[in-house]
């Protein structure tokens, strides 16, 4: 039954890549007739604001210009006019928040669920799904991906670079995977470092404190030659282990070393050649359960887990003529990685290409191709397997959206659409459509209506885990025999799906005053079930000791829906002092099948209110004064209390070139818990309070 | 076992096969892209930054007084804004060539040569010229001639106005006292506006 049911799913496929084939062919065909024409018609047609319009605008109202946001549509956009629920982390809220890693900084977003499982791991995702292996949040770092087929998630404590060097983190709450893809369902986060032309020049960084055992880094930018600028930089941390709530040290410290390289190029005024380079190594300690078929059934291993991470990247963008570009890049990836009971070395390689232009007046329209290949090599252990040992994937895929102006600027239109091709689902379609009116200059409406999918991991697919065992003798076991309650892999799971409806307003009610407000439904089909089945319980003698199984299977039989509001805003009310307050409130259902057995509740595990308020003052003297509240709402699925927590920091700048800051996080708190993660096993540990002083110099 | 030839079978048709394939389409795409775009458009940078950085330098001139150069009758020559080192700046700067700035037409000259530096009111330093900051700054020293540059740290250096990006945002700071050596009149309304000023 099973082998006649994959035949009948191979031929299906080879179907879907002989229309994969001629779709790519009619593409080839398409773009090799009419592309030069576009081109030369998109050059006819120039659109965007010139110079000379420029030139009769006051200094006064050039400051109040911005200059790009790239995530929400793959091409620059300023924040009042992006079409989604768009979130910019700059290196002035870095800077001024305290925060020393990056996932610590995504706390500023309104509606991300951000919890730290232990001192060197988070759960991270937006929207919901919360855990560990979060697996419907995309994570870029300039362009390359940082999420991982394994269990399709990003792994935090493996992420860094010099913090100094962020330029802003651009982050989406809702689908964006009509442009980026499958996987980015419920959000896109894009990490996007500065063009090395804009930091040459040295900068130290040293300091240590509670927590924060040691750090240094450092980083020095010149010009190589004409029109060319480098970078290079490293980083190094040392921290201490958090506490289990007993009070007793865990052993969770987390060593990480960076060392990074950037060329940016202008070879002529209209084409930039960017090339980067990036070496890490991190130790994560950790604590997992591992389960045994002997006594005690079940111990704890303590492990320093090394992971390392090389990359290369390569960007090639050109200006066309006024209404096009296009930008083609490569890069290469290797990620090793160790998560305690399995190991993963991976090897990606990645192509990505894209081409704007205006076809006819009103209409920009964006393009692209994307091919990626990925190899991995999973290193087994007595608790999981994943068979095969290696695999190789494909991922192709192809975008296109255009940008309509309805009528002038005030109404604009997007339609667009993603189509992939990947070894475990096939075909994926992803198209979305976006409505953004902007009435007047302080006032923009927009909406939207996407369909995302989310494919199977390589874990759900392939991967074999044992998730306990329930000892012989002992209730609920009353057989002679142990039970071991393993996850069964199944590789003909289907995509999960999202239904995405989103409505956004954004007011600038004065100079001083803004706001952001937005409210989504999600509707989820096939959602990742995990059944345990204890009438399919089977006897296993290999290996020995004889036992019997108790399956976990996965299946798509969950669905449900989500809705929620997030709200931010940002208020000055006098020159030298900011606030920025946000709330989000989130609300979850999800219905599984009769059959359904809750082992990971997980699906709930993201708080119902969340609330932020930050206050940033600058002081006389040079002094810099930030503090920042957050309360979170309980998590009773995975049985967390609500906390609220205070980070603080008091910055000096006695010259231009220096700054001396004393900082916080958690500074009223001695310790507590904010995430249970039973994936993988993991024990988690409370969050202690951290203090630090740090000086930074700049040459 | 069955099941796993399956799959190997499966996997060897889409590597080998369509991925080849689609990876010629990908290259042959891009090629007939680069070869269409090297049939020379006339390509005008889009970067705002560019843009917004030659507005700025556009409306600098308005707010700064030449005290010596504007006593003598100098209405038939042109307003000159030089830029040293290679910039996108300079296609922006030359779309608005021809505007009129204190009744004098303006000319943008890309500078090949310091020496053709004396011909310029204003002088845009690329970053690129970072490492030669200080012979420049020399040759343009008891002159009254306006340096502006996007560098690191210019008005830090000794030049007189430096353009700084907060955020996404352009700002600039003004050194008062190098302008004043260069007898230049920098009026009130734009010195309230910049973000830094040294004295």
């Amino acid at each position: 039954m099973q082998n006649n049911s994959l035949l009948i799913k191979k031929t299906a496929k080879d179907t879907k890549s002989t229309l994969l084939l001629k779709f790519i062919g009619i593409l080839l065909f398409i773009s090799l007739t009419f592309l030069p024409g576009t081109v030369w018609i998109g050059a006819c047609y120039a659109e965007t604001i010139s110079t000379d319009d420029l030139a009769e605008l006051s200094i006064r109202e050039l400051m109040e210009i911005e200059i790009e946001i790239t995530t929400g549509s793959k091409k620059s956009q300023t924040l009042a006019n992006t079409a989604a629920a768009a979130f910019v982390i700059t290196q002035e809220d870095i800077r001024r928040s305290g925060v020393t890693s990056i996932p610590e900084a995504l706390r500023m977003v309104p509606g991300l669920q951000v919890a730290r499982i232990d001192a060197n791991k988070w759960a991270i995702s937006s929207r919901g799904f919360n855990s560990r292996l979060s697996n419907k949040l995309l994570v870029l770092m300039d362009g390359r991906t940082l999420y991982s087929p394994l269990y399709t998630s990003a792994f935090w404590d493996i992420q860094d670079t010099l913090l100094d060097d962020i330029d802003r983190i651009e982050v989406i709450r809702g689908p964006g995977a009509a442009l980026w893809g499958a996987n980015a369902v419920n959000g896109v986060i894009n990490i996007i470092t500065k063009n090395a032309k804009d930091t040459t020049g040295g900068l130290i960084s040293v300091g240590a404190g509670k927590e924060e055992r040691g750090f240094g880094s450092f980083r020095f930018g010149d010009t190589l030659g004409r029109n060319a600028y480098y970078r290079i930089f490293g980083k190094y941390a040392d921290r201490d282990e958090f506490r289990y709530s007993s009070g007793r040290d865990a052993s969770d410290d987390w060593d990480i070393y960076t060392l990074g390289f950037r060329t940016d190029w202008n070879p002529t005024a209209t084409d930039s050649v960017m090339f980067q380079a990036n070496n890490s190594s991190t130790d994560s300690g950790s604590a997992t359960t591992v389960s045994s078929l002997t006594p005690p059934y079940s111990t704890t291993l303590v492990e320093d887990n090394n992971n390392e991470g090389i990359n290369f990247l390569v960007r090639w963008q050109s200006i066309l003529s006024n209404t096009s570009d296009m930008i083609l890049q490569l890069y290469y990836d290797r990620t090793k990685q160790n998560l305690s009971i399995v190991g993963e070395t991976r090897d990606t390689y990645d192509l990505d290409f894209q081409h704007r232009f205006s076809p006819l007046k009103d209409h920009e329209t964006i393009w692209g191709l994307g091919y990626r290949l990925t190899k991995d090599n999973i290193k087994p252990s007595s608790n999981v397997s994943i068979d095969p040992n290696s695999r190789t994937d494909d991922l192709l895929s192809a975008f296109v959206q255009d940008d309509i102006k309805i009528f002038e600027d005030y109404l604009r239109l997007t339609i667009g659409a993603k189509f992939e091709y990947n070894d475990y689902t096939g075909f994926e379609f992803q198209p979305n459509i976006r409505a953004l009116w902007t009435p007047d200059k302080q006032n923009s409406i927009w909406a939207s209506f996407s369909r995302a999918t989310r494919t199977p991991s390589r874990a759900e697919s392939n991967g074999k885990a044992n998730f306990s065992v329930l000892p012989p003798g002992i209730p609920p076991n009353s057989s002679g025999l142990p039970i071991l309650i393993q996850n069964i892999p199944n590789d003909n799971l289907k995509s999960e799906i999202l239904y995405a409806y989103e409505i956004g307003y954004r007011n600038q009610i004065s100079d001083s005053i803004s706001m952001d407000i937005t409210a989504f439904y999600n509707k989820y089909n096939n959602l990742r079930s995990t059944n345990l089945d204890f009438t399919a319980v089977f006897f296993e003698s290999d290996p020995l000791p004889s036992h019997l199984v108790a399956p976990i299977l996965l299946d798509n039989d969950a669905h449900g829906h989500t809705y929620g509001i997030e709200v931010y805003g940002q208020w000055q009310p006098i020159a030298w002092w900011k606030i920025k307050p946000a709330y989000s409130f989130l609300h979850i259902n999800i219905t599984k099948s009769p059959s359904y057995f809750s082992i990971k509740p997980l699906d709930k595990a993201a708080p119902r209110h969340q609330l932020s308020l930050m206050s940033n003052m600058d002081l006389p003297m040079n002094l810099e004064l930030d503090l920042w509240l957050r309360t979170v709402d309980d998590l009773p699925v995975i049985n967390i209390d609500g906390y609220c927590m205070v980070d603080a920091r008091l910055g000096w700048k006695p010259t231009q070139n220096l700054e001396l800051s004393l900082a916080g996080q958690n500074i009223f708190d001695n310790q507590h818990k904010e995430f249970n993660d039973s994936v993988l096993n993991l024990v988690s540990t409370e969050v202690e309070r951290t203090i630090y002083f740090k000086i930074t110099w700049h040459f | 076992m069955i099941i796993h030839n399956q799959i190997k079978y499966y996997k060897v048709f889409t590597t080998n096969q369509v991925s080849k394939y689609i990876l010629w389409v990908i290259l042959i795409l891009m090629i007939s892209v680069s070869i269409s775009s090297s049939l020379s458009y006339a390509s005008e940078s889009l970067n705002t930054e560019s843009k917004l950085k030659a507005a700025f330098i556009y409306n600098f001139a308005k707010f700064v007084d030449w005290p010596a150069t504007e006593s003598k009758d100098t209405s038939s020559q042109s307003f000159v804004i030089g830029v040293l080192g290679s910039n996108p700046i300079i296609e922006e700067l030359l779309a608005i060539e021809g505007k009129i700035i204190k009744g004098r037409k303006l000319a943008v000259r890309l500078l090949s040569n310091i020496k053709e530096i004396n011909n310029c009111q204003v002088v845009f330093i690329s970053a690129s010229e970072k490492n030669n900051l200080i012979s420049i700054l020399n040759a343009v020293k008891n002159k009254e001639i306006l340096t502006v540059s996007d560098m690191n740290n210019f008005v830090g250096n000794g030049g007189n106005i430096g353009f700084v990006r907060i955020e996404n945002k352009i700002r600039f700071d003004i050194n008062l006292k190098t302008a004043e050596k260069s007898n230049l009149k920098i009026r009130s309304d734009l010195l309230a506006l910049a973000r830094r000023i040294i004295n």
